[in-house]
């Protein structure tokens, strides 16, 4: 696994997590400010893996999954939300959706790379 | 699980020092949100900026270690959410949470972080610049 799309639209939260995944994590990260950007950028980055905030301004993050889904191309990627919305009834949704997993908010920068490495590695076990 | 190295985390640590160097303005531009919504009445606009506001500085400063800061935006951030979604608060309702939950997050950015003005403020007084001697 080597390239990560980041889906955030929270420039402080960009910046940290690109620190944790690509300085930290040596992996090559495309920051997306929004579910559109993503859509519109994803073919030609190839993402290994899709980061995804949930409440963004625009699509949130249900709803780009689902976009993903619909595209031949990116029906398998694995995506993994990044979110403070982890109530167990949500959790669900998730999970119904087809999400990887679900890295909660805050997040630890220091290790966000490795849990990203081990779902990864889960997910493709 | 590798420990990050000495560069890492000066890097790190440096990140962190911009994010509370902005902290302060951030918090402001949430008031600043929720007051015109007080004074301006309730709309799905200006609920909508509060509760976006609110949520960005919920994550970013609970991952920072802000968690007295996160925890009150949280509030403000629910208040925007049953104000647009729910049931209707009641005529004045809104205006008395939002002005005490502003007072809390006003109060959880730490002190140090505080340019004067504001540190002056919160201690109950207002700033006002001097005049200056020899000027109308």
């Amino acid at each position: 696994m080597k390239r990560i799309l980041l889906v955030e639209d929270d420039p402080d939260i960009q910046m940290v997590t690109s620190l944790a995944l690509g300085s930290f994590g040596r992996f090559a990260v495309k920051v997306c400010g929004s579910a559109r950007e993503a859509l519109e950028s994803a073919a030609a980055f190839k993402p290994d893996v899709i980061l995804l905030d949930v409440v963004m301004a625009g699509m949130d993050g249900i709803r780009a999954l689902r976009a993903f889904r619909r595209r031949p191309a990116f029906a398998d990627v694995p995506v993994i939300f990044m979110t403070a919305r982890v109530q167990p009834h949500e959790l669900e949704q998730y999970h119904d959706l087809g999400s990887a997993a679900v890295i909660a908010k805050p997040f630890d920068p220091a290790t966000l790379a490795e849990t990203v490495r081990a779902i990864w590695k889960r997910h493709h076990a | 699980m590798p420990e990050l190295t000495r560069a890492q985390r000066v890097e790190l640590a440096a990140l962190r020092a911009d994010y509370e160097s902005g902290l302060d303005a951030a918090v402001a531009k949430v008031i600043a949100a929720a007051v015109a919504l007080g004074a301006q009445g309730c709309d799905h606009a200006r609920l909508r900026v509060l509760r976006e506001l609110a949520h960005r500085l919920v994550g970013s400063s609970a991952i920072w270690g802000f968690s007295r800061v996160s925890e009150a935006a949280a509030r403000l951030e629910d208040l925007a959410l049953r104000a647009s979604t729910g049931s209707p608060l009641p005529a004045g309702e809104f205006a008395r949470q939002s002005k005490r939950l502003t007072r809390r997050l006003r109060q959880a950015v730490p002190m140090h972080l505080r340019p004067m003005k504001r540190a002056f403020e919160t201690a109950g007084a207002t700033a006002r610049p001097r005049a200056r001697r020899g000027t109308a």
